[in-house]
């Protein structure tokens, strides 16, 4: 069971590059500190260490179609830490792209989510979860569809919807 | 008047683009609000870079870096200026006025000593 919480402070920004494989090629020192793991540790791994089994797949198959399609995301991450912890963090992950076009690699960084924002997204993703569980992913995703568009106001992007769920 | 109110004042500097002060284990205790520039990115970066380029400089035996500064093709100019406890991470334009802000982050680095 991964129980107890690890809380980022206002100045903690974790900050980490990926390769189109998703697997790390830079850690800044505070991805190490909320992490757990020591200095140099997450370099070459893949980011799914510190993916929380809590974490619905409807979450990061959303991220990744909009990374794939080129586009900067916002989400809302819970993660795991090396000693069984785990910690949210509101992230803004974009691709890094060449003149040409092509991308080079996925950029991340990731602040302390809001309490706010904890209050409505903890439960969605229990409920998430639980649908993913009972009637597979494309169900959850369904689902977290219907939780954007309740809460879009006008005109606003997925990106806006959730930047105002955590501000 | 602390580190930030007088990074601040170089926003004021013809030609800034952007700027970041870190702490030397890495915390970003001051970050523009700026949506065209990465800087949470760019800054932690080249804080690290800093740093490890200061260990180098004692590692030989010499003292401390004060300032690191690079520029691209496009002639953007990336100052990075440090102390024992905090770096400053700004970006001017081609057109800045960097001897100006070279000594703003001088002159912010002393009075935070």
């Amino acid at each position: 069971m991964l129980k107890k919480e690890r809380t980022l402070t206002s100045v903690d920004i974790i900050v980490s590059q990926s390769n189109l494989d998703g697997f790390i090629i830079y850690a800044n020192p505070i991805f190490y500190k909320i992490s757990g793991y020591s200095y140099g540790k997450l370099i070459g791994e893949n980011h799914n260490i510190i993916r929380h089994p809590d974490m619905p797949k409807a979450i990061f198959k959303h991220l990744w179609k909009q990374l794939q399609k080129s586009e900067e995301v916002y989400c809302f991450i819970k993660n795991k830490s090396q000693d069984k912890r785990y910690y949210w963090v509101f992230a803004y992950i974009r691709p890094s792209v060449n003149k040409d076009g092509t991308v080079r690699n996925y950029i991340s960084t990731r602040r302390a989510m809001s309490n706010k924002a904890k209050a409505i997204i903890e439960p969605l993703y229990q409920q998430l979860l639980r649908v993913e569980k009972s009637k597979g992913v494309e169900a959850s995703e369904e689902l977290f569809k219907k939780f954007i568009e309740q809460n879009r106001y006008k005109k606003q992007s997925n990106n806006e919807i959730l930047q105002n769920i955590q501000y | 008047m602390n580190i930030h109110e007088m990074v601040k004042n170089i926003q004021h500097i013809n030609g800034y683009a952007g700027s970041a002060v870190l702490s030397k284990t890495g915390e970003i205790v001051y970050i523009d609000e700026n949506k065209e520039i990465d800087l949470a990115f760019s800054s932690s970066l080249f804080n690290d870079t800093f740093r490890a380029l200061n260990e180098a400089s004692l590692d030989i035996g010499f003292s401390n870096l004060i300032r690191l500064e690079t520029e691209n093709e496009e002639g953007m100019i990336f100052l990075i200026y440090g102390n024992k406890e905090h770096t400053i991470f700004t970006i001017f334009n081609p057109q800045g006025n960097i001897s100006l802000a070279k000594m703003m982050l001088i002159k912010a680095l002393k009075k935070d000593e």
